[in-house]
């Protein structure tokens, strides 16, 4: 894909998931969309939804991951996705490590806390970051 | 502080929140030291600290939660460091913006959830992140 489309289906993943991320904060208040509930349905099987996160210390945890996640989100945003419509190399290269740290440490830590399906999930996700930073054409820099 | 300095107390910061964001994500699992219970037991109004993430919901909360916050300090490593050394205008802004948002929504969804010790902790959070950014001087 040219680099102009890779940008903007960069724009559109990080926009997406940024609500995804304010979704996911406000879901520790009582999950007003109902949307936490259906996540963790499909993550985890036989999953009480977000009545299983009833107490402050799970609560706080949400809090985390919604900001945490929408900061990095922002990242992509405001810095990969114009670096990737300019052919920045470097930068492409060191958001693919970043989102490898992320699909490791998240992945790893849900297999080993029962929910594998987690991992999975996040397979799906890192495809579709990974698509504008590895299947952008290169740019022609310097003409003849 | 000059980019280079700044850009090398980045690199720090970023290498030691890494293994936090993997301490963090294992904490349900395994938890050395007890941090994450100490985490918990400051950041939560709950007095229960690591034991309180009983649920396979509240365990999969902290696995995500660390792996986000993984990728976020592995961008600020990898990106925003050699962006401030490099004075890159760009990265500059948009780490700023970056951290400022992750402080507004975790902030405003653990007062929401009547955990506001954590936003208090968070504001330390921030400034710890954020001082060589702000900081730093112009190269000559």
């Amino acid at each position: 894909m040219s680099p102009k489309t890779a940008a903007n289906f960069m724009r559109f993943m990080a926009i997406a998931s940024f609500l995804s991320a304010l979704l996911f904060a406000t879901g520790a208040m009582n999950d007003p969309t109902g949307s936490l509930g259906q996540f963790l349905a499909i993550i985890i099987p036989g999953s009480e939804g977000a009545s299983a996160i009833a107490n402050p210390e799970s609560k706080v945890g949400f809090a985390i991951a919604g900001g945490v996640f929408a900061g990095f989100m922002v990242m992509l945003l405001l810095i990969t996705a114009p670096a990737i419509e300019r052919g920045d190399k470097v930068i492409t290269r060191a958001t693919v490590y970043a989102l490898l740290i992320w699909y490791v440490i998240d992945s790893g830590a849900s297999v080993a806390g029962g929910a594998p399906i987690n991992a999975i999930s996040n397979a799906i996700f890192l495809v579709l970051y990974l698509l504008p930073l590895l299947w952008v054409k290169e740019t022609v820099t310097a003409s003849a | 502080m000059t980019p280079r300095t700044a850009a090398k107390s980045m690199r720090i910061i970023g290498w030691f929140s890494l293994l936090i964001a993997v301490v963090f994500a294992w904490g349900s699992v395994y938890d050395p030291g007890g941090l994450n219970d100490l985490f918990l037991q400051h950041a939560a109004t709950g007095e229960t600290g690591i034991a309180g993430v009983a649920t396979q919901e509240a365990k999969l909360v902290m696995a995500v939660a660390g792996g986000v916050f993984g990728g976020l300090v592995g961008f600020y490593l990898f990106v925003s460091a050699p962006g401030i050394e490099q004075q890159n205008p760009m990265i500059k802004r948009g780490t700023i913006l970056a951290f400022l948002i992750w402080f507004l929504i975790d902030s405003g969804a653990s007062i929401g959830t009547g955990n506001a010790t954590n936003a208090a902790l968070n504001i330390v959070v921030l400034a710890f992140y954020l001082w060589p950014i702000l900081l730093v001087k112009k190269a000559a």
